[in-house]
């Protein structure tokens, strides 16, 4: 069996603070709020494990670059009301808990799904991952994709249900109920319990 | 224009290179490619054709911007500790002669050289593998542009360049390479390369492609 990698998604300002974009049109960000204690927790357990971290913000590309129309389209039929994300923004910014460290791995995305074109899968392959844990908000939107997209590329996805969140409670529910017919949709404590043994924190074969 | 089958498809020169849904695809044109002080100038390479290809470019880049055509840069990337290289890539990487060791994320080597520089806003795709659309938002940019066309130009010939040129067309994107802004290590190398590409590709010299964007323009009035 390969390696174990952990997906985090949209931990930034504009999804998960009270003034970013996700709040500006009109979304309460508290059940966004509500799950952050729960993911730091995945994310500290997955580097005392020593998985290879990925963090996935979302980005929109300086001048539209990033934009189709069709993408435009959606953030119409979605009523956001200004660009989330957006390149070189204070609200692109990951949150201070959640700051990648040295040695992690960063990959921006302009759209909800991380391991379509961008760099995310082949760096995975590269570090041997076959088994991925998405963590992250929204949870209809991004973790959903990602999640759904791991599972296309043959990745082995668990979701730990209370380190995921979005602004829509009923979306939500229903993400996690499609998710869980092909990924293993788990309790955090169950999930961490299952994590390789803590290695030593100095440790580098 | 001509048409085939019923799809209308694009023929002269002139009109693969209109600044209409058009962009300039600059590959790993990086200090540790193209300066003589980076990787492969340590190696003591002759960086003669490497330097003219870069010099040419700057003159490209300079029309495309002035004809609101996209530049996109793309940078090939190594990790530290080899963390985007799979077992079977260090092995491709590591053949020959070749240290394993170059374009490293934020080293001066990584850099655009000099006097290319990216405008704020332009683009910048980086790359973990020869071709700039494998495992990159490439194709995500150039959709969303709704962009049909690529001029391409960098270094090296046989390498991203010519990945790069192929899985272009194979992403359904016209493909014209402007063959005195490429270059490589050896002329041998390089002449090889482009004998397969111009069986496969339009070619067109920097001064051809500048001077028909010019035109464009002259025609549109806004010289």
């Amino acid at each position: 069996m390969g390696a174990l990698g952990l997906i985090a998604c949209g931990f930034q300002r504009d999804f998960c603070e009270r003034d970013g974009a996700l709040a500006a049109s009109g979304r309460s960000v508290e059940p966004i709020r509500a799950i952050l204690g729960e993911a730091e927790r995945v994310l500290a357990a997955a580097r005392a494990a020593g998985i290879v971290v990925l963090h996935s913000p979302e980005r929109a590309l300086a001048r539209g670059m990033s934009d189709s129309p069709a993408w435009r389209d959606q953030a119409r039929l979605n009523g956001w009301t200004q660009p989330i994300a957006a390149e070189g923004e204070p609200g692109e910014r990951i949150l201070d808990a959640f700051a990648p460290l040295p040695g992690e791995l960063v990959v921006p995305r302009h759209r909800p799904g991380a391991l379509i074109d961008s760099r995310a899968s082949v760096l995975l392959r590269s570090a041997g991952v076959d088994r991925v844990i998405v963590i992250g908000v929204e949870l209809h939107r991004a973790v959903l994709a990602t999640a759904l997209q791991a599972v296309c590329l043959d990745y082995r996805v668990s979701v730990p249900r209370d380190a995921v969140g979005g602004s829509d409670a009923a979306a939500g529910r229903a993400a996690l109920a499609a998710l869980a017919s092909w990924a293993r949709v788990v309790a955090t404590d169950e999930l961490l319990a299952a994590l390789p043994a803590p290695r030593p924190a100095t440790g580098k074969e | 224009m001509q048409t085939i089958w019923g799809k209308p498809v694009l023929d002269s020169l002139d009109e693969l290179i209109a600044p209409d849904r058009l962009a300039l695809v600059v590959i790993d044109m990086q200090n540790d490619f193209c300066h003589r002080d980076g990787y492969y100038g340590r190696l003591g390479i002759d960086m003669g054709d490497i330097e003219a290809a870069v010099a040419r470019m700057h003159d490209v880049v300079r029309a495309a911007r002035a004809a609101a055509v996209p530049v996109i840069w793309i940078r090939q990337t190594l990790l530290q500790e080899a963390l985007a290289d799979s077992p079977s890539w260090l092995r491709r990487r590591t053949r020959g002669t070749l240290a394993p060791e170059w374009t490293l994320a934020g080293d001066w080597g990584h850099e655009i050289c000099a006097p290319l520089v990216p405008e704020p806003g332009e683009p910048i795709v980086d790359k973990h593998r020869s071709s700039a659309f494998v495992g990159t938002s490439l194709d995500l940019i150039l959709r969303s542009q709704g962009i049909q066309k690529l001029v391409i130009g960098g270094v090296v010939t046989q390498g991203c360049v010519e990945s790069t040129a192929r899985d272009a067309t194979f992403n359904d994107y016209y493909v014209v390479m402007l063959n005195d802004c490429v270059a490589t290590v050896s002329r041998e190398l390089h002449e090889a390369s482009m004998l397969c590409q111009s069986t496969r590709y339009d070619f067109a010299e920097a001064g051809a492609v500048i001077g028909g964007w010019e035109r464009h323009a002259a025609a549109a009035g806004r010289v």
